[in-house]
């Protein structure tokens, strides 16, 4: 049933589950491209909550049964961000179905289903610095590259690959509870992480919320401190120059950034939105697109941020 | 907006997120499960259900389409009627007092309302049960929630 005057009287009934299964699938499958329906779905599901009364609330042994599903995790804070991008993509990674999967990120030739061997592989080398065990094993100067293109050498699927994934994520936090990585190790894991996450839901044309402020701050806490690095990759750090880094919105904060040298004070100010900031230096943004104020040496401005995305992993 | 930072925070893992919503709509989806299923053990598990289905897939809420509290009311209620369905319904089914905007809505339409809401009613069934056409049950339900949610 596609006739749309046919799906739309049955709205109502829809929103309160009085109809039957074949009906409820022939709606969903409707709203799916009906912005017309899905501004009545709204106004009904509006008038439920009228419905929905007022009570005692439930009793307390009830809101114990809901937090015991969430359970324990002692990560330190360094290792938070990282949890927490985890977490984000696995929640996307819910929403897709198995045609999605085969979808071709933009940022690189690799299907949504090849991005998470990436993150596996990359991840593969922290496991195995924290003595975890990791399958194949990790060979003598692997680095997240090869170690990337010995994943995909292999046979896969979706399923075992998706969990494959969460499952040494997983792991990895149960093992920083007890011992310890540098923090800009777990940092970049949690930007890359975020990173692809977001590369997926724009192919899959998902919503995905940003960072909250807290991971936000952490995360561009690591991508501030990466462009005198940046810069001086590319060569185009003056020495005794310091930028001042403006970053704006939720999670945003200032950053003094020397760029290698006598110190000669702050010779230029830029000011961005933090988000923009940090897909900027993740090369997902072009530098001259970006909205930013630069102001002080406008010239050594454009140098970092062309420079910014150059120590961009894949 | 409350509604979507939650999300956010959920959507990264926060357990405290969980918890915040819980306190803020437990009270709605335990009315809810048991006004429609008339038994307050089947209550409390379709809460826990509720939010756990909330915690482990949180961008399945858009907050573009209903607030929280209404997507948790309808998640609660769907799970309750789909309950009703396939068990007995108690002879000791406990009353919950309907509220009070039911009361202010035309007699037919509340009728209508009470047995697809409350009582898990298909609108073929409310049809039959009140020997009228399909198509009228259908549109007494859209006149219900529409007047409900003009807030008369």
């Amino acid at each position: 049933m596609s006739d749309h005057a046919a799906v739309s009287s049955l709205l109502a009934a829809w929103t309160m589950d009085a109809c039957y299964r074949p009906e409820s699938e022939a709606v969903e499958a409707h709203l799916r491209t009906c912005e017309t329906c899905r501004a009545e779905v709204r106004t009904l599901t509006e008038g439920t909550q009228y419905l929905a009364g007022t009570g005692s609330p439930p009793p307390e042994r009830v809101r114990d049964r809901v937090a015991a599903v969430v359970g324990p995790c002692a990560i330190p804070p360094y290792a938070k961000a990282y949890a927490a991008s985890v977490a984000a993509l696995d929640a996307l990674l819910k929403e897709l179905d198995a045609h999605e999967w085969t979808g071709v990120v933009a940022h690189d030739p690799w299907t949504v289903l090849e991005l998470v061997v990436h993150l596996t592989a990359t991840d593969n080398l922290v496991a195995d610095q924290l003595g975890l065990h990791v399958h194949p094993p990790v060979r003598p100067g692997d680095d997240p590259d090869t170690r990337t293109e010995q994943l995909l050498a292999m046979p896969r699927d979706q399923e075992r690959v998706w969990q494959e994934w969460r499952r040494q994520a997983d792991a990895i936090c149960q093992a920083l509870a007890v011992r310890s990585l540098p923090q800009d190790l777990m940092l970049s894991r949690a930007y890359e992480t975020w990173i692809h996450a977001r590369d997926i839901a724009l192919v899959t044309r998902k919503a995905l919320p940003p960072p909250p402020p807290e991971h936000m701050h952490a995360i561009a806490d690591f991508a501030a401190r990466l462009l005198p690095h940046a810069a001086a990759y590319r060569r185009v750090a003056r020495p005794g120059n310091v930028v001042r880094l403006v970053l704006t919105g939720p999670g945003g904060g200032t950053w003094t950034l020397p760029l290698g040298g006598p110190d000669l004070g702050v010779t230029v100010e830029m000011t961005m939105d933090v988000i923009q900031f940090c897909l900027l230096m993740a090369d997902r943004r072009e530098p001259r697109s970006v909205d930013v104020m630069i102001r002080g040496d406008v010239e050594l401005g454009y140098d970092l941020l062309d420079a910014g995305p150059a120590l961009a992993p894949r | 907006m409350v509604d979507g930072d939650l999300r956010q925070r959920l959507v990264y893992g926060d357990q405290d997120a969980l918890t915040e919503v819980y306190d803020l709509h437990s009270a709605t989806v335990y009315a809810v499960a048991l006004s429609v299923t008339g038994d307050s053990s089947v209550a409390e598990d379709i809460t826990v259900d509720a939010f756990v289905s909330l915690w482990n897939r949180p961008l399945a809420y858009d907050p573009a389409q209903a607030s929280l509290r209404c997507w948790l009311a309808v998640l609660a209620h769907r799970l309750a009627v789909q309950w009703l369905r396939h068990n007995n319904i108690p002879s000791q089914r406990v009353e919950v007092e309907r509220p009070v905007a039911l009361a202010s809505l035309p007699d037919l339409t509340r009728q209508a309302l009470e047995l697809a809401y409350y009582q898990g009613r298909t609108y073929q069934q409310i049809a039959i049960e009140l020997g009228i056409p399909a198509g009228t049950a259908k549109s007494r339900l859209r006149a219900g929630l529409r007047e409900l949610a003009a807030g008369r």
